[in-house]
Order: C-alpha cells, then sequence, then structure tokens
C-alpha cells in the first residue's frame, strides 16, 4: 500500500483512519509526524496542526528513554515491521486516561509498518489500540481465578484434613501459593479479652507474629472485623488498633491488608489475615469470593470439630464394645445373642465349645438350629426359647432336664435363661441366652447322693464287721481253747480244727468288707499273691456268662500288701471286665515278675516288682476318655458309680505301685498293676504254740462276751485278768492298781468303746499315769490306722480281732518280753 | 553446489536469524534466552502435510506473515499448545490455555512470532541484497489438519520449503518451536545462486 492510497480521498479511507477507535500517525524517515488522527487528538489533548512537522522523539521523549525507538528505527530504514504489545512494552506513546478516579498510563498494543509515498521511502505507520480496558478486566478476572482456585484449594483441604491446625496451615499456604497473597496469617479469638493469637502463617514468621498484640478494640470490634480493608500506605504502624497489623505491612511491603472473620457457632472464633503488594487486588468480586473462603474455613471448622465429636463418641463406643467383648468372650457362661427373628448375631468362645457352632457358622442362622434342646427325660425338643422370650418380653428361664446337642451329636445338661434385648428406646431387638454345661454338677450330685449311699452302706459294713468280728473272736476263742483241751489224736480235734478254719475264713472275709467300706492304710505283709488273684476272680464271676484264663508265672514274687486291698482291687477290675463283656467272654488274668530299670518309662522307682495284668475282650474304652478312668465319679455305664477303678487307683498308690491301662475301641481293655516285690520270703504259716506266762492283766471291752472268753484265754495262759467296760474304768483301775503296788502287767484296749472312752484316747491317759504302760490295742476294725501305725498311738502291741489263744499269747508274749517280766 | 552444501549454507543463515531473534527476545522478557542450534531440512511444499502430520502431534497456534521484495513468500511459526501454554506462563506469568488466550495475550504471541520470522527472513535477504516487506502476521489459535491441508492449497508456486525446529530457553522453560519458511522453486534457487556468487566473490 503506498501513501496516496492510503490519503484518505475517499470515504472508506476516513473510516478507517478515524472511524475505528484506534490512533494513527505516520512519522517520515526523520520520525517526523506526518499525521496525526482524531484518536489521538482525544487522547493526548494535542491538536493535529500543533504537532504534524515536529519530531515524535522530541515531543514523546519517553519512546527513547524507554529503548523503543529502535522499533521506529527498524521500520523506516529496513521496513521491518514491528508490533509492541501491551503486556510487553504497556505503551509506545504516553496517553493518560482516567479509571475509576485515577489518572493513569493507557495500556497500548502497537504497530508499526513501513510504506513508501512516490516521493520518499521510509515512511511508517503507527497504529495504537487502547487495551487499558481489557488488560485491567484480564488481571481481574485472573485474580478472581487465583481466588477461585484459592477457594477450590481450601474446599478439598477440608475434605482431607484432619485437624484445626492442619487447616489454618494450609489455608494460610493456599492464600499465599495459590492467590498470592504476600503473606497470609490465622489468629484466634479470645472473645473475652478480644485479644488475638497468631496460630498459623506463612511467608512471615510465626514466631514473630506471636510477639506483637493483637488486641481489638471493643467499641470498633464490629467493623474491624467484619469488613475491614485497611491501606498501609494511608495509615501508620502506630496506629491504636491497627498497628501490629502495619508492622507485618511493612514487613512484607504489602500495600493493603484484609482482616477476615472465622464465625462458629455464631460468633468469630478467629480471623484470617491477608496481605497484598498489589495495590489493586481487593475489588469487590475478590472480597467476595475471600469471604466465600472464610466461611469455607468456618466450615471446615465445623467439620473437623464434629470429625473429633464423632472419632471421640466411636472411639468410645469401641472402648465400650471391646468392653463388652472382653466380659462376653471371659465370662465362664454361654451366651448366645440373637435379632429379632431370632437369628444368631453374636456367640461367645463358651457358647461355640458347647454347640460346636463357631460364630462364624452360626452367624444369621436360627438359634434352634444351632441352640438344639431337647428333654434330658423324654427325649423331646424343647420349645424355641426365642419365641417365649419375645411372646413373655422378660427373663425366661428352662425346664429341668433339659439337655443341648452339639453340633458333633454331644448331649450336655444345660441351665440356662434368656432375656428380650431392649434398644434405648425400649423396642426389643432381640434375645439373649445365656446358658452353662451343669452335666458335671449333675453327675457329682449324682455321684455325691452315691457316695452317701456307699458310706452309709460302709458305716453299716464298718459296725457288721467290728460286731462280726467281736462274735468271732468269741467263736475263735473258744473254739482254740477247746482244741487245747484235747488232743490231735481226739476226734474232736479235727472238727475243732475245721471250726477254727472257717472262722479265720470269715475273718478274711471282713476285713474285706471293711476295706470295701473305708479303704484305709493297708495292713501290709508279705504275701504271695497268686492264690489271692485266682480266688477273688473265680469269686466275682460266679454266675457270669464270663469265664476266667489264668497264666501265673510260678515263681511270682512274694509282695508286701495289704492281701484284703488287693482283692478288691482284682475284684473290682474282673467287675469291669466282665461289665464290658455283655455277652460273656474270656478275662485273661496274668501275673508275671518284673525287674524295672532307672530310665522306663514308667513312673517307679527301679526294683523287683510283680505285674498282674487283666485283659477283657469287651467294647474297649475311647482314646478321650483313658485319662478320665481312675477320676472319682468317672463313669461311661449308665449304672456305674464311678469309685471302682478310682478306689483302685487309690489302693495301688497306697501300697506305691502304678497301674496303667490300655485300651482300643473294639478291641478289649488291659490293666496292669505293678506291686513292689518283696526280698521276704511268705512266712510259713506254722501252727503257733501257746505261750504262757504270767501277771496282771487289765482287760477293757465293752462286749461282755469278749471280756469273758479274754479272761478265760488268759487264765489258761496263766495269768491274771482283770476287767474294764471302758476307758474310764480302765484309767481308774489302773491307778488303783499302781497305788495298791499291785500294777497291772499290761492292758489290753478296746479301740471303740460305743458311749464311752476308747483305746486310744484311754492309753493317751494310762501313758500320763505311767510312761512304761504296756497298752495292746485290740479292735473289730482291722483297717484301722491306729492298729497299723499302732506305736505312733503309744502302743506296744496289737491285736486285730477276731484273736486266738495263740494269737492273744504271743502278743503277750511279745510286749513283756521287752519288759523282762515275761 | 551439492545439496548439503546448499542445506549448510542455509543452516548458516538461520542459525544467525534465530540468533538476533534470542538476542531481541532477551531484551523484551529481559532474561536470557537461550536458543539451542536449530535443526533445518528443506523439504518439497507438496510433502509438508505429511512432514507435519509426522512431525507435530499437536497443533496449539499458528502464525503466518507474507513478505514480499525480489523474492517473497510465506513464513509460518508452529507452537504446540504445551509450547504455546509454557511461552504464555513464562513471559507473561499467566496460566491461559490456548483456546482461552485473550486479545493482549495474541498480541504478544504475534509480537514475538514476528521477531522470530522477520529475524529468519532479514538475515536472507540481507544477505541477497534485498530489501523485504513484512506484514503483519497472523495469529490462529487451535488449528487442525485440515486447516493445514488448506494453507497447503493456497500456497500455489512455494513449493520450495526450508524448515526450522527451533527450541528456546526462555527463563528454564524450554520451547520449541517450528519455522516453514515457504518460497518458488525460482526463488530458493536465487537465494542459493546469490549466496554461492557472494561467496565465490568474497
Amino acid at each position: 500500500m503506498n501513501i496516496e492510497e492510503f490519503k484518505m480521498t475517499d470515504v472508506i479511507g476516513t473510516i478507517f483512519s478515524e472511524g475505528l477507535g484506534i490512533g494513527i500517525l505516520y512519522v517520515d524517515a526523520t520520525l517526523r509526524i506526518t499525521y496525526w488522527n482524531s484518536w489521538l487528538e482525544k487522547h493526548s489533548g494535542i491538536k493535529k496542526e500543533s504537532i504534524v512537522g515536529d519530531s515524535l522523539i522530541e515531543r514523546f521523549p519517553a519512546i527513547r528513554e524507554r529503548n523503543k525507538e529502535s522499533y521506529l528505527i527498524k521500520c523506516v530504514e529496513k521496513s521491518i515491521p514491528s508490533i509492541l504489545s501491551a503486556y510487553l512494552h504497556q505503551y509506545l506513546i504516553p496517553l493518560d486516561i482516567y479509571k475509576a478516579g485515577e489518572v493513569r498510563l493507557m495500556m497500548q498494543n502497537v504497530k508499526i509498518y513501513p510504506f513508501k509515498t512516490a516521493n520518499q521511502a521510509g515512511n511508517a505507520v503507527i497504529i495504537i489500540e487502547d487495551k487499558t480496558e481489557a488488560i485491567l478486566h484480564e488481571d481481574a478476572m485472573d485474580r478472581l481465578n487465583l481466588v477461585l482456585k484459592g477457594i477450590r484449594d481450601v474446599n478439598k483441604l477440608i475434605l482431607k484434613t484432619q485437624s484445626e491446625k492442619d487447616l489454618y496451615e494450609g489455608t494460610c499456604k493456599i492464600l499465599t501459593q495459590s492467590i498470592g497473597f504476600a503473606c497470609a496469617w490465622i489468629g484466634e479469638l479470645n472473645n473475652q479479652t478480644l485479644e488475638i493469637t497468631p496460630v498459623s502463617a506463612d511467608n512471615v514468621d510465626l514466631a514473630w507474629l506471636q510477639t506483637l498484640s493483637f488486641l481489638l478494640d471493643e467499641h470498633e470490634f464490629a467493623d474491624s472485623v467484619k469488613d475491614s480493608l485497611l491501606s498501609h500506605k494511608n495509615t501508620k504502624a502506630n496506629d491504636k488498633i491497627y498497628g501490629p497489623w502495619f508492622q507485618v505491612a511493612e514487613r512484607t511491603d504489602s500495600q493493603l491488608f484484609r482482616v477476615l472473620p472465622i464465625l462458629f457457632d455464631d460468633r468469630v472464633s478467629g480471623i484470617i489475615n491477608v496481605y497484598t503488594q498489589d495495590a489493586s487486588f481487593f475489588d469487590e468480586d475478590v472480597e467476595t469470593l475471600l469471604r466465600e473462603i472464610t466461611l469455607d474455613v468456618s466450615s471446615g471448622m465445623r467439620t473437623i470439630k464434629e470429625k473429633q465429636l464423632r472419632e471421640k463418641a466411636e472411639y468410645k463406643l469401641s472402648v465400650e464394645k471391646q468392653r463388652l467383648d472382653v466380659t462376653l468372650r471371659s465370662i465362664g457362661d454361654a451366651v448366645i445373642t440373637t435379632d429379632i427373628m431370632g437369628k444368631i448375631v453374636l456367640m461367645n468362645p463358651v457358647a461355640e465349645n458347647l454347640t460346636g457352632w463357631t460364630q462364624q457358622e452360626a452367624s444369621g442362622k436360627p438359634l434352634n438350629r444351632v441352640f438344639h434342646i431337647i428333654n434330658e427325660k423324654t427325649r423331646q425338643v424343647c420349645e424355641n426359647p426365642v419365641e417365649k422370650i419375645l411372646e413373655k418380653g422378660g427373663i425366661v428361664g428352662l425346664a429341668n432336664h433339659t439337655a443341648l446337642i452339639s453340633k458333633d451329636g454331644t448331649e450336655r445338661i444345660i441351665a440356662d435363661s434368656g432375656a428380650p434385648i431392649f434398644d434405648y428406646k425400649g423396642k426389643t431387638i432381640g434375645v439373649v441366652m445365656v446358658f452353662r454345661d451343669i452335666t458335671d454338677k449333675v453327675r457329682m450330685e449324682a455321684a455325691f447322693l452315691v457316695s452317701q449311699k456307699i458310706e452309709s452302706i460302709g458305716i453299716l459294713a464298718g459296725g457288721i464287721a467290728h460286731d462280726f468280728n467281736n462274735i468271732l473272736t468269741t467263736i475263735l476263742g473258744n473254739v482254740s481253747l477247746a482244741k487245747n483241751q484235747v488232743t490231735p489224736e481226739d476226734e474232736i480235734f479235727d472238727l475243732l480244727n475245721e471250726a477254727e478254719m472257717a472262722s479265720t475264713r470269715a475273718q478274711t472275709l471282713t476285713r474285706q468288707l471293711l476295706t470295701f467300706a473305708k479303704g484305709g492304710v493297708p495292713v501290709k505283709e508279705t504275701a504271695s499273691i497268686k492264690d489271692n488273684l485266682i480266688e477273688s476272680s473265680l469269686f466275682v464271676l460266679r454266675g457270669s456268662r464270663s469265664s476266667c484264663e489264668f497264666s501265673i508265672a510260678e515263681d511270682l514274687w512274694p509282695a508286701e500288701v495289704d492281701i484284703g486291698q488287693i482283692s478288691q482291687v482284682i475284684n473290682n477290675i474282673v467287675i469291669n471286665a466282665n461289665q464290658a463283656m455283655p455277652e460273656g467272654g474270656i478275662i485273661r488274668v496274668a501275673a508275671e515278675n518284673l525287674i524295672i530299670d532307672d530310665g522306663q518309662s514308667l513312673p517307679l522307682k527301679s526294683g523287683r516288682y510283680i505285674r498282674i495284668s487283666i485283659k477283657d475282650q469287651g467294647v474297649g474304652i475311647a482314646e478321650k476318655h483313658l485319662l478320665n478312668i481312675f477320676d472319682p465319679y468317672f463313669t461311661t455305664k449308665n449304672a456305674g458309680s464311678g469309685l471302682g477303678l478310682a478306689t483302685t487307683y487309690s489302693i495301688i498308690k497306697r501300697h506305691d505301685g502304678h497301674i496303667t491301662v490300655e485300651s482300643q475301641l473294639g478291641h478289649g481293655t488291659t490293666l496292669h498293676i505293678y506291686l513292689h516285690a518283696s526280698e521276704k520270703a511268705v512266712p510259713e504259716k506254722k501252727e503257733v504254740k501257746l505261750i504262757k506266762g504270767q501277771g496282771r492283766i487289765l482287760v477293757m471291752d465293752d462286749v461282755a462276751a469278749l471280756r469273758k472268753i479274754a479272761g478265760r484265754i488268759l487264765e489258761k495262759l496263766g495269768y491274771e485278768p482283770e476287767f474294764a467296760k471302758n476307758g474310764a474304768e480302765a484309767i481308774r483301775m489302773y491307778k488303783e492298781a499302781q497305788a495298791s503296788e499291785k500294777p497291772y502287767h499290761a492292758v489290753i484296749l478296746d479301740l471303740t468303746i460305743p458311749g464311752g472312752m476308747g483305746g486310744k484316747d484311754a492309753v493317751n491317759k494310762l501313758l500320763e499315769i505311767d510312761p512304761e504302760v504296756r497298752a495292746i490295742v485290740s479292735s473289730g476294725y482291722s483297717d484301722d490306722p491306729v492298729l497299723s501305725n499302732f506305736q505312733e498311738y503309744g502302743f506296744k502291741g496289737m491285736m486285730p480281732k477276731p484273736f486266738t489263744s495263740q494269737s492273744l499269747s504271743k502278743v503277750l508274749h511279745d510286749v513283756l518280753k521287752e519288759k523282762g517280766e515275761d | 553446489m551439492n545439496e548439503d552444501m546448499t542445506l549448510d549454507i542455509i543452516k548458516e543463515l538461520i542459525n544467525i536469524g534465530v540468533g538476533d531473534a534470542a538476542a531481541a527476545l532477551s531484551e523484551l522478557v529481559q532474561s536470557r534466552v537461550f536458543i539451542k542450534t536449530p535443526e533445518v531440512l528443506i523439504l518439497d511444499s507438496k510433502d509438508l502435510p505429511n512432514f507435519m502430520r509426522k512431525e507435530i502431534q499437536t497443533l496449539g497456534v499458528y502464525i503466518s506473515q507474507n513478505f514480499h521484495g525480489r523474492i517473497r513468500g510465506k513464513a509460518m511459526l508452529f507452537y504446540t499448545k504445551k509450547s504455546c501454554n509454557s511461552l504464555i506462563k513464562t513471559i507473561l506469568g499467566k496460566d491461559i490455555v490456548t483456546s482461552a488466550l485473550t486479545d493482549n495475550a495474541i498480541a504478544t504471541l504475534q509480537e514475538i512470532g514476528n521477531i522470530l520470522m522477520v529475524s529468519c527472513i532479514s538475515i536472507i535477504s540481507d544477505m541477497i541484497e534485498d530489501r523485504v516487506s513484512f506484514e503483519i502476521p497472523d495469529v490462529t489459535l487451535e488449528i487442525s489438519e485440515g486447516y493445514i491441508q488448506n494453507i497447503v492449497k493456497e500456497f500455489g508456486e512455494l513449493d520450495k520449503t526450508i524448515f526450522v525446529r527451533s527450541q528456546m530457553v526462555v527463563k528454564d522453560k524450554e520451547i520449541e518451536g517450528y519455522i516453514f519458511l515457504l518460497l518458488s522453486f525460482a526463488d530458493f534457487l536465487s537465494i542459493i545462486h546469490k549466496i554461492q556468487n557472494k561467496n565465490k566473490a568474497s
């Protein structure tokens, strides 16, 4: 395009140069102004007539001062066009404009084109566009965008923040880093003192802030906090109220600051303080958005507080739940809870154990499927307790004889109760069942009754045995006296001998009866148990379908045993073996010698033992029951007392022996008994001859017949008997005899005197009178510990009833021999 | 003169031109602008669409400027969206996506494009002792491939293209631009001959 074409000779030219709202001027090669349009006239206040012909640089020296002249020179000299954008250059020709009451320089987009005329090359046309409004608008939009970004960031922060501290610190960072404030800090307001304590800051030192005294004036408080836009330039740092705020502005080179309230529960809880170096930063829109930020922070505060309260409540709830859970798991009773539909919600471990269902398996299942209960007697299924409880609306107990059938079929007798569970509104939301296994208790009670019966029988048996022994004593005494009056050649001698042997067997029977009744300390003697083993086994099996096979070593060592008690052991085991074979079978009874060395698994000292093994062909014992068979009252038999094997175990232990069991279901049971072999030989049963003696013998017994027979025997033996009916009488007589210088040489004291002082107490009194008293204890209770350990009680000898002439003569001989009086 | 020598001469000229532009930009943004040695290729303009499709994956801003004198042609400058955003962010400190560029931001891009393209063409015109006139550059945003096809159709006789891949670093930001100088084969040869003659003379 050339200048002639551009000379605006037509209307279009005029429109271009004057009508587009842009500044147009021409310069020639020397940068003298050749054209100045009316837009420029208006904005510069310089008329065309007064500027055309002047040097552009001289009229506007700022062009050179701001190094913009080169663009003009490049254009006129080299025809290189230039664009001077407003963002990079702000303006080419300084033109003042009025904006919001302020005078400012117009922001310009400038284009410099080269052109030539017919006469002259090196001209330039300069086109100026006013971009002030657009740039201000863009800046405002930028600020709004920044604040909007800040709002978004604060909202994101609120979602993830956990504490007020995090919220405050994050907000300060967003205000500076996202929005671009020079600094930001947050203070907590004390509503009583109106003092503000800085708690968080960014781009300004918090510790320094905390040295300043931020105190709001009470009267100006509302305005100050709710609507304060303060200019640093206009106010001094020593301002009465805002002095500390201005100090912060000074430190951060800020032009303006803004104080924004954080509201919590309709009161100001803190303030956000923002500082900017941009004097035009705060406009109405920005302020509106800043208020949004404070509202968001306030909302964030509320969220955090609510969250903290919720977490605290949840924590308390979890602690309570844990406590209840631990309690539930720790209590010894089984607990099951259900929902209103009777479906299981919770089970404690005891309930799991008793029902055989785990919590996981049972959860959601109907109660009656897991808690399967029947009447133990009628075997009828019990009513579902949930329905009963819901119907009653209160605590319901189960009927007696309720048995719980566990998942594996185990049956347990249980006691339980159930109650409805109510929510906080009192509405029923489920049922809780509490129950416990009372099988053992029921069995114990039954066993207790049995044991009481046994004890009664024992007392009865003991009494009978005692009386029977007394009778036997009379019989034996008289038989032995009678035997002494005849010679073995006499026909009557054999008859008396038979009677004596029968009485001796009867004596053994009474001893067994006593052992059964009371147990007791074994009265050991060296004996061969071979015959006893056979006799006891066969005795038990009389009339049964089972039979015995014996395998007993010919040279079986003797043992130190109480024959009566060992007989009872054999009886018990053989009875069990027989009962294990209801259809009958063979019971193999074996006995052998055994040497046990150190290191063997048996809990026995090394040494010589005899082992008795009794094996049946019965159903065997389940492995889980093997450990319990020696427990008192443990039985797998409906009719069993649970005492047989317990007594057996007790007797063997009292003999320092050991008992073991081997069994397999379907393959029978074998019990092995280990007993110490004796080093001694079995004493030969020699006929004991009468040993005569002399001396005064006091016999104390409540039974007249016994006194009588004892007196006859003693007289026959050469002694002088005297008699007392009880301990008191015996003591009195002993004292008198002592005083009369005709003392007794020995005293025979019956251990048990019904309704009077017995031998045990009497001997103590006698020892007080005469420490050298020769006292012999006699009793029909042959298992009494006083007889077993007579020395410990102060006696010099013992004489179980029934006694014979021989046994009486021997014990007197032994006792008096020690004193040298026999 | 073989093709390699021709390319070397063009490369040398472009290097000088881009260097001048960097100096001008440094002054403008008041920060040092580093220019990496530009990659220069000579292409047939008919191959341009395929070449651009391969070389420039995402087009963002297209600045074009016609020039005329004894030689005439068209200069084009492309920025990818990413480079364009980086350029605006670096120079103006604003985060503006290309689709939201304001008039003032476009004016800034025009100014930078003008500096780059004028520097490259001017160094060539100086070498051939020609005075080239430039039109004010035109800026197009978010251009599509179809748009490129249409531009190529308009090339007409401008059947030779000097392609320049220019990489500059402004305030630690790497900004990649693609400059295309389109000439007629006759003008292209004329430039080469003049440079050859000048070299011979010197």
